[in-house]
């Protein structure tokens, strides 16, 4: 019987080539789709499922509170992780990490200069604490003594070929700060969210470890627990831990006792994330990638979803349609003594032999457009991926789905024809199913006009946020990174040559550009009792006019004035600290680097107000900003950049003579620059991603709608042919017939928009409150979502109309 | 082997009441040749298809082989017809997709016939038929005749109790139906009952018994031959 089947579905398939190729492409685009979806929200979900013990993993995190806001952090102040390992039960072991973000270590081994980019510093018991192995060195000591390194395996062979790289030196500016490699550990796996070229002893940071803190953030701290302790019971001790170790230090630096500070709406919270969940979860201040997003793993998903029930509508749409055709062959089945349930199983096996079909189409589809995939998601899937069971054994049950789904339907309707019925030529006339069928375009389009709807509004809010006014010019501006190796006079010189040169505009320093993480600045207004938090930026006197920012009241920094005592803030800034006349106030501030001397308040003056500029992506609100002049000394750790303005003419002659300069001044740190228009890029480079991706998947869906929508129309012409030939006997013109068979289909698209848009309308506009700055929905977007599906449904529709309708009437009543 | 009382067939559409078969006593004894005639919208086609079970009594009583199989569910019903049944269509109704050969195959998969013994009994059937050499043509391929023959070959491919046919001759010119009603003979000859719908009293001839019908009844029979 099983022949039977196959047979007559392999037959039928022939026979029927066009739907069937509709059916089959449909749906392997769909699957295709489905399939890469779920490749890369797999790879998305693995990350850091490869530790050990990574179910008992926690990393500390912290929100730091401030009145009427908070922050949250992922690095924390670094002691604690003794304390909770010493105070708390159930902690079986803490490790802390360190990463100064941006800061890449130069180097020399064998005499060779080098840059190292992602450089961690670890305790001691990092590698047994995470269940990494090494390479080569002894994992118990490796990270023990100070000035110890460990590399990664590629980063051992790039600077050690393959000789052994134990033993081995990096040699600093600083002799005392060079390292020794004391082990090779193989490469941190991608799915991770550590990430490390060089991983130095903990130890080798010095005094800033062994002065207990409490206040300021720096270590990453990651717990074990003990089996079968909650993560829940840990937290709640945390409080206890904060009032114990904190209110010390906060009543010496603020002045405040704990209680006080924490009623003033200050406070530390401090809590446990799950190593497998800190990936997609969290997005903390100073986290160390760029962390995935859980709502755009949804997010896709649910496109995939819908891309699959598009190309199943089509499937059923078209063998509901066709049924009639096959009626015949079930009466006859019947008759001879099938029974439903054979019958039903005869559609079913078919419907799967389709989406099998499909299935084989779609991994070709996923082959061929893999490298495309991974330049759209940044990923770097392998071919070998597609090859994998997994892969293979998901695209099969999907399939398999697929066909069920599809074929249900068609298998349950087709089941119930009652022989006497068909033999006798009633289904033919029977509209049965029409209902169902109209039910399923307007389903489908509606999911179109959805669709639609969206991408246009995360254009607009892409366009947005692109073209809003940041408050500073970020075209022409080119940072040059690393010059924090320069002395202050170095610095200064290296400005004043590279401004001869021709094309150069302007010339500036300053130690973050926006879009880089800013450090924390707290000042009060003097005699004030709160401390505003806000964030810090050192500037010299051309930043402002470099720039090409706005000073709404005062002065910039300049060099007619002695500068090191002024500040300049933002107006978020003067808005939080209430200044009336902001101009010419005193503000003191509590931070060590910003006072002289330890325990003595210096006293700045707010010399002029910035007009609030985004330092952050446009996710974020604007937040007060504290900006004060690079002539005051700062701690080593303030790494300069140096920011040129240039005309667009000759920009790479211009380029070329600052390299020289460089060259000439710092000849051991490589020139490194880069255009601040494509770092601001680069903050919305998932955001870029996810567009695209729905953009293109939005695409396939309409695609796949369409298609089926084409054979649809088809089978109505088909099956009016007899209808069309009389008309155009008794005098309908070709148009009049275009719009009669048009006409159904695009009430069903208008059907579709009314329901669609005001759903796309709620889902948008919950996903637009995400944004701090966001555009309002406007009735244009809906207006071109319903233009173009009409366009597109009757393109595609008017076609067939267009063939039927140019037939031979004659030809069509003889056929019939 | 078939006996009915008062068999009633009522078609029900909106607003209009067809009694299609209007308390029909018919009985058919085994090894007989029925012809039934009559003017369209007699009813004998949907006496045919009662008697066949593919279509419902609307009340009355049908017994086949002294069962009752009036009321019976879908499922019961096509048990009964694909063990004891044949069925010969005006237009055939082979299926496309199938070849000679897996059309008369059909019914004995839905019996589970061994492949081997339906093997066999096909081939055996199609050079009785004189379809040996178009086993592996598709219908559309194949004459009026020729599909009709597969057609009969098909209806007796199980060894049926009774053959029903519908207008067997009806798409045929008549050197092609004159075959076709010779081979009704034969197999009636061999011990097969057939109960035959016809318009054509020459067709009628080669059965035992006419029975007539007109609105819904049936008004005469007449015996042709005596059945032997």
């Amino acid at each position: 019987m099983l022949t039977n089947f196959l047979k007559i579905a392999w037959r039928n398939l022939w026979r029927n080539k066009n739907y069937s190729i509709v059916n089959i492409i449909g749906l392997g685009i769909g699957l295709a789709s489905v399939m890469l979806i779920v490749t890369y929200v797999q790879d998305e979900i693995s990350y850091d499922r490869f530790y050990p013990d990574g179910d008992r993993i926690y990393r500390m995190s912290l929100e730091r509170k401030y009145p009427g806001r908070s922050r949250e952090y992922a690095i924390i102040p670094q002691s604690y992780a003794s304390s909770v390992k010493a105070d708390l039960a159930g902690i079986e072991d803490a490790c802390r990490l360190f990463y100064f973000q941006g800061n890449n270590m130069l180097y020399r081994v064998n005499d060779q200069p080098y840059e190292e980019q992602h450089n961690m510093w670890a305790d001691s018991n990092f590698f047994d604490f995470f269940g990494f192995t090494l390479l080569d060195g002894d994992i118990k000591t490796a990270l023990t003594k100070p000035n110890s390194v460990v590399l990664t395996a590629s980063t051992a062979k790039k600077l050690f070929g393959n000789n052994s790289a134990i033993g081995q030196r990096l040699e600093f500016p600083q002799p005392q700060n060079s390292l020794t490699v004391t082990g090779v550990c193989p490469d941190i796996p991608e799915n991770s969210h550590l990430k490390f070229n060089t991983l130095t002893s903990a130890t080798s940071l010095g005094q800033f470890l062994s002065t207990p803190n409490y206040l300021n953030f720096s270590a990453y701290t990651y717990l074990k627990l003990v089996p079968g302790t909650d993560a829940v019971d840990i937290e709640k001790q945390f409080p206890g831990l904060v009032s114990k170790y904190a209110s010390g230090p906060v009543l010496t630096q603020f002045g405040v006792d704990y209680a006080e500070y924490q009623k003033q709406g200050n406070g530390y919270r401090y809590f446990l994330q799950h190593l497998p969940n800190i990936y997609l979860d969290s997005n903390l201040e100073g986290e160390i990638k760029p962390p995935g997003s859980r709502s755009r793993i949804y997010f896709f998903v649910a496109i995939a979803a819908l891309i699959l029930i598009i190309a199943c509508i089509n499937f059923m749409n078209l063998a509901t349609a066709r049924s009639a055709g096959r009626a015949r062959e079930v009466g006859i089945r019947k008759t001879l003594g099938s029974d439903r349930s054979q019958i039903a199983k005869q559609f079913l096996l078919e419907a799967i032999i389709i989406s099998l079909f499909s299935g084989a189409i779609a991994w070709s589809i996923a082959a061929l457009v893999l490298p495309g995939f991974n330049t759209l998601t940044g990923k770097s899937f392998l071919l070998s991926k597609l090859w994998q069971f997994e892969f293979l054994f998901i695209l099969f049950g999907l399939s398999i789905i697929a066909g069920l789904l599809a074929g249900s339907y068609p298998a349950f309707a087709l089941s119930g024809f009652k022989p006497v019925d068909v033999l006798q030529g009633k289904i033919m006339q029977r509209t049965k199913g029409a209902g169902l069928r109209n039910a399923l375009v307007v389903f489908q389009f509606g999911i179109s006009v959805f669709l639609i709807i969206c991408s246009i509004l995360v254009y607009q809010q892409w366009m947005f946020t692109q073209n809003k006014d940041l408050g500073f010019s970020k075209e022409s501006l080119i940072n040059l990174q690393g010059a924090g190796g320069m002395t202050f006079q170095e610095g200064e010189t290296f400005k004043k040559e590279v401004a001869k040169i021709p094309g150069v505009q302007a010339v500036s320093g300053c130690n973050n550009q926006p879009g880089e993480q800013y450090f924390g600045m707290s000042f009060k207004p003097q005699g004030a009792t709160e401390m505003n938090t806000g964030s810090g930026l050192i500037v010299d006197e051309g930043y402002i006019e470099c720039m090409q920012m706005e000073m709404v009241a005062g002065r910039s920094f300049s060099k007619d004035f002695m500068d090191t005592l002024s500040v300049v803030i933002n107006e978020a800034a003067v808005r939080e600290m209430q200044l009336d006349e902001p101009v010419g106030k005193k503000l003191v501030s509590n931070d060590g680097f910003l006072n002289s001397i330890e325990g003595q308040n210096d006293v700045y003056t707010v010399i002029g107000v910035v007009k609030d500029f985004h330092f952050q992506s446009l996710h974020h609100v604007i937040s007060p900003l504290f900006l004060v002049h690079n002539q005051k000394s700062f701690n080593p750790g303030v790494d300069n950049q140096v920011t040129v303005r240039v005309s667009n003419q000759n920009v790479t002659g211009a380029l070329e003579r600052m390299g020289k300069l460089w060259a000439e001044l710092q000849p051991e740190v490589p020139f490194r620059y880069a255009f601040l228009d494509q770092e601001w890029a680069s903050l919305y480079e998932k955001e870029i991603t996810t567009r695209r991706i729905f953009q293109i998947f939005t695409a396939l869906a309409i695609f796949i709608a369409c298609l089926g929508l084409l054979a649809l129309a088809a089978f109505t012409a088909e099956r009016r042919i007899k209808e069309i030939g009389i008309r155009k006997i008794l005098g309908a013109t070709v148009p009049g017939i275009v719009r009669l068979l048009s006409l159904d289909f695009l009430k069903l698209v208008l059907i579709s928009i009314l329901i669609a848009s005001p759903l796309a309308w709620y889902v948008m506009n919950n996903w637009l409150e995400n944004f701090a700055y966001r555009i309002n929905i406007g009735i244009e977007v809906f207006i071109l979502s319903a233009f173009l599906a009409l366009v597109i449904a009757f393109l595609t529709v008017s076609f067939q109309s267009m063939r039927a309708a140019l037939n031979n009437p004659m030809q069509a009543l003889r056929s019939d | 082997m078939i006996r009915t009382e008062k068999l009633v067939k009522i078609y029900q559409t909106e607003d209009v009441e067809t009694t299609a078969l209007n308390e029909v006593d018919i009985q058919i004894n085994e090894g007989e040749f029925v012809a039934i005639m009559g003017p369209s919208g007699c009813g004998k086609s949907t006496l045919l298809n009662v008697l066949g079970m593919i279509d419902s009594p609307t009340s009355g009583h049908y017994y086949f082989l002294e069962q009752e199989v009036g009321g019976l569910p879908e499922r019961k019903r096509s048990n009964v017809r694909k063990h004891n049944l044949g069925f010969v269509f005006q237009s055939f109704n082979l299926i496309d997709e199938l070849t000679v050969f897996e059309n008369v195959e059909l019914p004995m998969l839905y019996t589970n016939t061994p492949s081997a013994e339906r093997k066999s009994r096909v081939e055996e059937l199609l050079e009785d038929m004189k379809m040996m050499h178009r086993r592996n043509h598709f219908p559309q391929q194949l004459s009026g005749g020729q599909q009709q023959r597969v057609a009969v070959a098909r209806a007796i491919v199980n060894n049926p109790k009774l053959i029903l046919a519908d207008e067997p001759t009806g798409n045929l010119d008549s050197a092609n139906g004159d075959e076709v009603m010779r081979l009704m003979a034969e197999l009636n000859a061999a011990g097969t009952t057939i109960a035959m719908v016809t318009h054509s009293q020459y067709c009628a001839e080669f059965a035992n018994r006419i029975v007539r019908m007109l609105d819904g009844q049936i008004v005469t029979e007449n015996v042709v031959r005596q059945f032997l």
